[in-house]
């Protein structure tokens, strides 16, 4: 499904300000799959989810999609094959425009846009439908602007638009993390019902250990630019928020271990 | 009387250009000073062709068309080769001087003697009034030529604001507000926002050209220096029209962005037969749009403080 | 309400003045929490001023209760007024409640802080006896089939030792995982499992049964405890380095080689622990940077502040260094050779005075599961160095090393 093949990214290469971001990953991903990607700040989660959303393009590897090689489409291409949903509830939806035609906008994802009338009555019915499910209201606010609501509301239904157009690949990153307690807990079960309704696709960033541990079924770890742990199957089903802090811990410890620590214990170590 | 039909009508042909300028400055955001060249080209390109005996209305598309190509190159520059979109306007407002110097020949192109594209309506009103010049319109008699000017300038008007209210409410048209709104929302459904503001651009300046043309043809000549500050009397008006009917709804915004530059023309019809140094026009206007865009924020620090003060008296 | 401390004699007299509510039942638990933690196991609240009393507040009340019975302590509640009493009779805890102050109650109070027991309280156990030593080293060498490189070893209550091992599951099971570290003491042994994802497993000698383990590397000292002394925070250092507590067994036992075990709260461990031991036939390949951090996971701070820890180690100076081969110099000490490990348990209150060492280690064995297992190291790095581990307060017994290793 994807295939993500020992891609490199450097940001600010030879300066002193110089990011290995990622460092040779690879990871393969199963149709149907839902992966969550942890790590620490700067530990490369975000950039491995751009390189697949082609906000850049990565200095070596390759990055296949339902079999097409995506490595050097310009970001706008690969949203015909996937769905994305930002961490800034502002970043999914333009907010002068009314909900209708956002949708609108969603509805024809890869497709041409042509001089056709964009929000008729029958596609003004449809939307009014689908925004029902989310048991916000918003089908009666339809032409309301979408900068009138809240960072809840316009998450669900960048979330919504994500997902009209079923995507080959969903992309969540850290789609709740700005959202207050209550609205986060709501996307996360939103999104839990769409992956799972539409056996969609997804790779998810987030911070939230509980997150990580309750919506996918597989959980990647990174560190500075590489994958570290790579939890699936019966592991998955078993982890829990402890065993990822624990992770996390060892993480640390490693970074902290030098080749002075390796000296040290050689003298008080055998 | 002659004045204010006049202001009219300058009114509605520069409305073109304020609608034009809707689109860049309003839609997707984009500082495009391109205009200023771009309406001496329309003007410029109407003058040549009409005097080359093309019939005006041919020649005034084509002087669009010329727009449509500038305000193209504009985007070119700054999607493609990434210049900032201020220097991506600059540079093809100071190319499109020579251009226009190359098109028209000299400096000015006087238009005295040639059919304009008001020339079907005068006929039509001759035939309606039996020839007479001055023509009893609403109480105040109005040259026959005027009226016809300012009915054919009235009807290209509405024409444009109505399929410009229809473009926009298309599949294409919404895309090209959201790429204004939220690039990056575009970027995610799909959508080339790169690919959305040369098209945008090139849009805008077929408008801010197709004003120019008509304008040429009003005034009777065409100049290479008319276009000068033509870009800040746009945004005026815009402002004005926003002051007047507010920013929600499509349809109030071009609406709104006409009655703006009509109101603007007449302001300006009144100051200078009030006295105004036709000279100084260009330093009101700036004043103008200056005290435009800082007055919201100065007006709420204001009310800020008279209500703090107020509360502060309660207690 | 208002809590103020006074010591008398061996006692420890909280005068309580106001609510005990549920906005105050927390502050006054920890309060004394505290205290019994710094070693007052006989403590009087003075309830005359106490004038009311919630049922979170007899739930804060039963905590310090509880608290006390694990140390042999005692609780009293003292000239209660008629409200507390009442509270206190109907909810059954009437044997808290005392009229007066008990009869060894001095009338002057000494100074507030200041504990009544000296500083180093030692306790001679048997003055002739020591210590034997074994060791046993399969860990590195170089041997083709996997039946030799370990070796079966019992650890029984005279039992104490550390080493690299597993448990020993009956029939030898053909699967050589290489062991984890271990700590065993007084017929309990903590076992880390190689593979740090796992938490530490623990075997309990009872009636018949003595922990096995198969072994492939391991220290083993045998024999009873000469000495035990108690160590506490005194004012210029609040630590107890492990070097100064070593200083102490030397002192006490006037060896030059000892055998110790430590129960005690913590200040900070420093320390090392094995996380993959399959594959370590070349001490040198194994310890090379980078590869050893896959094999050793390194605490990179001081860790488990306030958790008790069991500790044992061998420590030896002066010529009988040269006795043991599996003692390393402590790099800030160079005087001082040692080998030492530590379990880490959560916290639980230790009594006072002189303490037995079987049912004292038994009591941590049978409470929560240990924390982890690891090897302590002396991180004499300059400026980035953690320094040794140290402890709060707590017990250390141990005994002089007779014998020079015997190496099995």
């Amino acid at each position: 499904m994807l295939k993500i093949n020992g891609i490199r990214k450097t940001f600010l290469p030879n300066t002193p300000n110089e990011v290995r971001a990622l460092r040779e990953v690879s990871l393969h991903i199963k149709e149907g799959s839902f992966t969550a990607v942890i790590g620490t700040n700067g530990s490369g989660k975000s950039t491995l989810l751009n390189a697949v959303a082609g906000t850049f393009e990565p200095d070596a590897g390759s990055i296949h999609l339902n079999n097409l090689d995506i490595t050097r489409w310009p970001e706008y291409r690969r949203a015909h094959l996937v769905g994305r949903v930002f961490q800034n509830p502002f970043a999914g939806t333009a907010p002068g425009m009314t909900i209708a035609e956002n949708i609108v906008i969603s509805m024809h994802r890869g497709k041409s846009r042509g001089l056709g009338t964009a929000v008729t009555r029958s596609v003004r019915d449809e939307i009014a439908d689908r925004v029902r499910v989310l048991k916000m209201g918003l089908e009666d606010r339809l032409d309301n602007p979408i900068g009138t609501l809240s960072g809840g509301q316009r998450q669900a239904l960048t979330l919504l638009m994500a997902t009209w157009l079923r995507p080959k690949l969903l992309l969540l990153d850290e789609h709740t993390a700005a959202l207050d307690p209550k609205s986060a807990a709501k996307i996360s079960e939103l999104t839990k019902d769409i992956v799972d309704h539409e056996k969609l696709t997804a790779l998810m960033v987030t911070h939230s250990m509980q997150q990580a541990v309750d919506l996918p079924n597989r959980i990647i770890m990174m560190h500075r630019g590489n994958i570290v742990e790579d939890v699936h199957g019966d592991q998955k089903t078993r982890v829990r928020v402890p065993d990822l802090m624990a992770a996390f811990d060892r993480i640390a410890k490693r970074d902290l271990f030098d080749e002075s620590v390796a000296t040290l214990l050689a003298r008080q170590y055998g | 009387m002659s004045l204010i039909i006049g202001a009219f009508t300058m009114g509605l042909i520069l409305s073109l250009l304020s609608l034009g300028m809707l689109i860049s400055f309003r839609m997707i955001r984009f500082m495009d000073i391109t205009v200023d060249g771009s309406i001496t080209l329309g003007a410029s390109l109407a003058a040549v062709l009409i005097s080359a005996g093309w019939n005006p209305w041919v020649a005034t598309l084509a002087a669009m068309g010329g727009g449509f190509l500038a305000g193209a190159v504009t985007g070119l520059l700054h999607a493609r080769f990434k210049i900032p979109e201020l220097l991506s306007g600059i540079l093809v407002m100071t190319a499109l001087y020579s251009v226009n110097l190359r098109v028209m020949g000299r400096s000015n192109i006087p238009l005295l003697d040639v059919p304009s594209v008001s020339a079907a309506m005068e006929t039509f009103i001759a035939f309606m009034s039996g020839g007479a010049e001055k023509i009893n319109t609403l109480g105040w008699m109005i040259s026959s030529t005027d009226l016809a000017t300012f009915l054919t300038t009235l009807f290209i008007c509405i024409l444009i604001g109505t399929l410009l209210f229809r473009f926009l409410l298309t599949h294409l048209g919404t895309a090209l507000r959201a790429a204004g709104d939220n690039a990056q929302m575009v970027l995610a459904q799909g959508l080339n926002n790169k690919t959305m503001i040369i098209f945008s651009l090139a849009l805008a300046n077929g408008l801010v050209a197709l004003s120019g043309a008509l304008l040429a043809q009003y005034q009777g000549f065409a100049d290479v220096q008319m276009g000068i500050g033509m870009m800040v009397w746009g945004l005026a008006s815009i402002i004005i029209g926003e002051a007047l009917v507010g920013k929600a709804g499509l349809g109030l915004a071009i609406t709104g962005t006409i009655l703006g530059t009509i109101l603007f023309r007449l302001l300006i019809a009144i100051a200078l037969r009030w006295g105004l140094n036709p000279n100084d026009l260009k330093l009101v206007t700036a004043l103008f749009v200056f005290a435009a865009l800082v007055a919201p924020s100065w007006i709420a620090t204001l009310k800020k403080k008279i209500s703090g003060g107020s509360r502060y008296a309660q207690n | 309400m208002q809590l103020a401390h006074s010591k008398h004699g061996k006692y420890l007299l909280i005068q309580a003045e106001g609510r005990l509510d549920a906005s105050w039942s927390d502050l006054f638990s920890e309060t004394l929490l505290k205290y019994i933690r710094e070693g007052e196991h006989q403590v009087l609240v003075d309830a005359s001023g106490l004038n009311f009393l919630s049922s979170a507040g007899i739930r804060s009340l039963l905590i310090v209760h509880k608290e006390l019975l694990k140390v042999g302590g005692t609780f009293r509640l003292v000239r209660p007024t008629d409200f507390v009493r009442d509270t206190i009779t109907v909810t059954g805890f009437g044997e808290w409640l005392r009229s007066d102050f008990p009869g060894d109650f001095p009338a002057e109070s000494g100074e507030a802080g200041v504990l009544a027991h000296p500083d180093r309280e030692h306790y001679v156990l048997a003055g002739d006896s020591g210590l034997t030593l074994i060791r046993l080293d399969k860990l590195f060498e170089k041997i083709s089939t996997s039946s030799g490189r370990e070796k079966k070893i019992a650890f029984g209550v005279n039992d104490f030792g550390f080493g690299v091992g597993e448990a020993f599951q009956g029939a030898d099971s053909a699967d050589v995982s290489g062991g984890g570290e271990f700590v065993a003491a007084a017929g309990h042994v903590a076992l880390q499992p190689p593979d740090e994802r796992g938490r530490p497993d623990y075997l309990i000698a009872e009636k018949e049964y003595i922990p096995e383990l198969k072994c492939r590397q391991m220290l083993k000292y045998s024999g009873d405890m000469s000495h035990i002394f108690r160590f506490k925070p005194i004012d210029e250092s609040p630590a107890n380095e492990i070097s100064k507590i070593i200083d102490t067994v030397f002192d006490l036992t006037g060896a030059d080689a000892a055998g110790f075990v430590v129960l005690g709260e913590i200040e900070g461990l420093v320390g090392a622990s094995l996380v993959h031991s399959a594959d370590m036939s070349r001490r040198d390949d194994f310890l090379a940077w980078p590869d050893v951090r896959d094999r050793l996971s390194f605490c990179g701070e001081r860790s488990y502040a306030h958790e008790q820890a069991l500790i044992t180690g061998i420590a030896a100076r002066g010529e009988r260094r040269e006795d043991f081969t599996a003692l390393y110099p402590m790099p800030s000490r160079p005087d001082l050779s040692v080998h030492i490990h530590a379990v880490v348990f959560p916290y639980q209150p230790l009594p006072n005075g002189r303490l037995e060492l079987k049912s004292s280690v038994s009591r941590f064995f049978g409470g929560p599961p240990p924390r982890a297992v690891m090897h302590l190291i002396d991180d004499a790095r300059p400026a980035i160095g953690l320094g040794e581990s140290a402890l709060i307060r707590g017990a250390c017994w141990c005994g002089p090393v007779l014998n020079p290793e015997v190496l099995l």
